[in-house]
């Protein structure tokens, strides 16, 4: 598995060590360049009083050398070397140590230095440098020792070469030395760094460690666990936020779930036992027409007490899917109130239940006329169900400043108290827990809630001290509300 | 509603006097005033719920025998009606059969008895099945019939009036007369005779019928 931490771990350092060996190269490098032109320089310096000792007169050139001045080069330790020769290569005088051997002589006179690495008669590595230079002019002595140039029309002839060569071993051992303190220092740098690194990260990926241990610890069964990091850097900083959120909403959708399972089969109990003991003695006294068709009566009305109970569930199935949309038109409001006051009316004539339709009947609203019907006629089913016998309905409108509209529906109830209020829409909620006269499913209220959340309605529900219960739908400002 | 109305009318037809009520202040105002063999009671009642009923009932000292008939499932709903004096608990969905038969064992425990049989001679009561032999012979009677002939037997040797029989093989809507109980007794007696019993339930004058 990839690890965030081991990968910026390894980047890191990687890249850290890429850095400081390319510094330590460029360092080695700079050094060994500076020492050179150090070594170089002091070789050519020491070529240059070489370069003093020579002096010509006419065609004699006479080389004031003396090997008690100069002892290194005739001692066996640090032995440099020298030869003077002139343009067209003829020697003039070589350093005893050198015996026959022959320093370089690179033909080339530009009157510049040349220097170069060769390997020294006594085995050593070393470097050489050789110049041209025209000697000085002065006495002579008459000498064997002095060199005569021979007659000649070329005037490079006039200059000697000289090459001096030296041992460099000093200069490699410093350089080495430099080499290693480069290399040691950048592996000290790396593991400094790489112990840094792994601190730092350590340190920066705390929270997430704690994160992941307390998210590993998260099941099913114990969602009330919340994740708590108080260190949190702000990368994160939303992440407990949210997985604890989302907890939240996880847990409230198991409490929920288990409960509407456990609700619905708890409704579905009684229709079945209602069926069930229909069956069960309408089959054992199947010889007395009057029971059995009594039973048959009580069959089909828990059959249309359960088929309201799943209509309704579909309808909220639906309107928690999230699939149902709004098609809306202009609504004339006092008109769809009536129209669903008849049909509510129709199925519970005996109540003595009086609608007072105060809303205008030239308002019109911007709305789906199937969800608010449907609105309606479950405030207005309940109203009749739920009301203080002989009691009033009464629907008002209120048209607000800013142009808003607000639809109220109250109705003086029988029992509802204000504890009840905190139930209202709750699914299976019903005052009545005998769910007498199954008309009711408790879900009216809940669809009602669903219905005008997809219509953008927002519904409050109250209970005034002497138990009027107001249902209140503030339609959108956008949704085109005019009075005419 | 439709439950009640069926436990009532196949309980009535099983011969037992039934009333039902469909809410809870009046079923307690029922089982104070009346001596019922069993009280049948649901849980979810307006008015006042079952648990209430029941407690209100046995801190009045009522001993009658209660059996919660509810849909609640829960272990809990269960202990907790049985802590508070139910006899027995069933849940919903149930078998009527079943029902019965925990009604029946109910009012056995009433009158001490753990046989379903009452022997009275020749004659041989079934409780459970609710069946009256002689010898190998059934009696065939009307649930009503039956009703009194087993209240008298499982009072046997205590005088029962024509008022109480009334009440045990009929509701209280209903509104015979104590006639209605002498022509039941009358009709008893003689299918009892056919089958040589003609003796067993007897009369005492201005009191009322008992089995020695």
């Amino acid at each position: 598995m990839k690890s965030i931490r081991q990968y910026l771990f390894a980047h890191i350092v990687c890249v850290s060590s890429v850095i400081l060996v390319a510094g330590g190269v460029l360092l080695g490098l700079t050094l060994r360049h500076l020492d050179m032109i150090e070594f170089n320089e002091a070789l050519e310096a020491k070529a240059r009083t070489l370069a003093t000792l020579v002096l010509r007169e006419g065609r004699a050139i006479e080389i004031g050398f003396a090997g008690e001045f100069m002892p290194e080069f005739e001692s066996t330790e640090h032995t440099e070397y020298f030869q003077f020769r002139l343009a067209d290569g003829s020697l003039i005088e070589r350093s005893d140590m050198l015996g026959e051997r022959d320093l370089p002589f690179l033909l080339e006179i530009k009157g510049l230095p040349i220097f170069g690495n060769l390997r020294l008669p006594d085995g050593h590595h070393g470097r050489f440098v050789q110049i041209a230079f025209p000697p000085r002019t002065g006495a002579v002595e008459k000498c064997e020792s002095r060199f005569q140039i021979p007659e000649t029309e070329d005037p490079h002839l006039s200059l000697v070469v000289l090459t001096l060569a030296r041992s460099r071993e000093a200069l490699d051992a410093l350089l080495l030395n430099v080499y290693l303190t480069i290399s040691a220092t950048i592996i000290i740098l790396v593991g400094f760094i790489a112990l840094a690194v792994q601190k730092a990260l350590r340190t920066g990926f705390r929270p997430l460690a704690h994160l992941n241990e307390q998210i590993a610890c998260l099941r099913h069964d114990n969602l009330e666990q919340r994740i708590h990091l108080p260190d949190a850097p702000s990368e994160i900083a939303m992440l407990p936020r949210t997985v604890n959120s989302l907890l939240g909403d996880l847990q409230d959708a198991f409490i929920r779930e288990r409960r509407f399972v456990s609700d619905v089969a708890h409704e579905l109990r009684t229709p079945v036992a209602e069926f069930r003991a229909a069956c069960e003695v309408g089959s054992k006294w199947s010889d007395d027409p009057d029971l059995v068709r009594r039973r048959f009566e009580n069959l089909q009305q828990s059959a249309v007490n359960m088929e309201r109970l799943l209509t309704g569930l579909l309808d909220l199935s639906r309107l928690d899917s999230g699939s149902v949309q709004a098609q809306t038109e202009s609504v004339a409001v006092a008109a769809l109130l009536d129209s669903c006051w008849m049909r509510v009316r129709a199925e519970e004539p005996e109540i003595g239940i009086r609608l007072e339709n105060r809303i205008a009947p030239d308002l019109e609203i911007q709305t789906d006329v199937v969800k608010l019907e449907m609105i309606m006629s479950n405030l207005l089913s309940n109203a009749t169900s739920y009301s203080v016998p002989g009691s009033l309905v009464t629907c008002t409108s209120e048209t607000l400043a800013d142009g808003r509209c607000d639809l109220l529906i109250s109705n003086h109830v029988r029992d509802l108290v204000q504890a009840d209020m905190q139930h209202i829409h709750e699914r299976f909620w019903r005052k009545d827990a005998a769910r007498t006269g199954g008309r009711h499913a408790g879900l009216g209220m809940s669809i009602v809630k669903s219905q005008a959340d997809v219509l953008g309605i927002r519904i409050a529900t109250s209970l005034s001290p002497d138990r009027i219960f107001t249902a209140r739908l503030d339609f959108p400002p956008t949704s085109l509300v005019r009075p005419k | 509603m439709t439950l009640r109305e069926t436990l009532h009318d196949g309980l009535s037809k099983l011969g037992y006097g039934v009333d039902t009520v469909g809410d809870g202040k009046e079923g307690l105002d029922y089982a104070r005033c009346k001596e019922y063999d069993v009280i049948v009671l649901d849980l979810m009642l307006p008015g006042l719920d079952g648990l209430s009923v029941l407690r209100q009932l046995r801190t009045a000292g009522k001993k009658t025998h209660v059996l919660i008939l509810s849909a609640k499932d829960q272990v809990a709903d269960r202990v907790r009606g049985l802590q508070l004096g139910a006899d027995d608990y069933m849940i919903k969905p149930f078998a009527f059969d079943e029902l019965c038969a925990r009604i029946a064992t109910l009012i056995r425990r009433r009158y001490d008895s753990r046989d379903p049989l009452i022997v009275l001679g020749d004659l041989t009561l079934n409780t459970a099945i609710r069946e009256a032999r002689c010898g190998r012979s059934a009696v065939q009677l009307t649930p009503g019939e039956y009703a009194i002939l087993e209240y008298l037997a499982l009072n046997r040797g205590r005088t029962i009036s024509a008022e109480q029989l009334l009440d045990i093989s009929h509701n209280s809507d209903a509104t015979p007369s104590e006639n209605v109980v002498q022509v039941m007794v009358c009709n008893l007696r003689k299918k009892l005779g056919d089958a040589g019993q003609a003796t067993i339930v007897r009369t005492r004058r201005g009191y009322g019928y008992y089995i020695e």
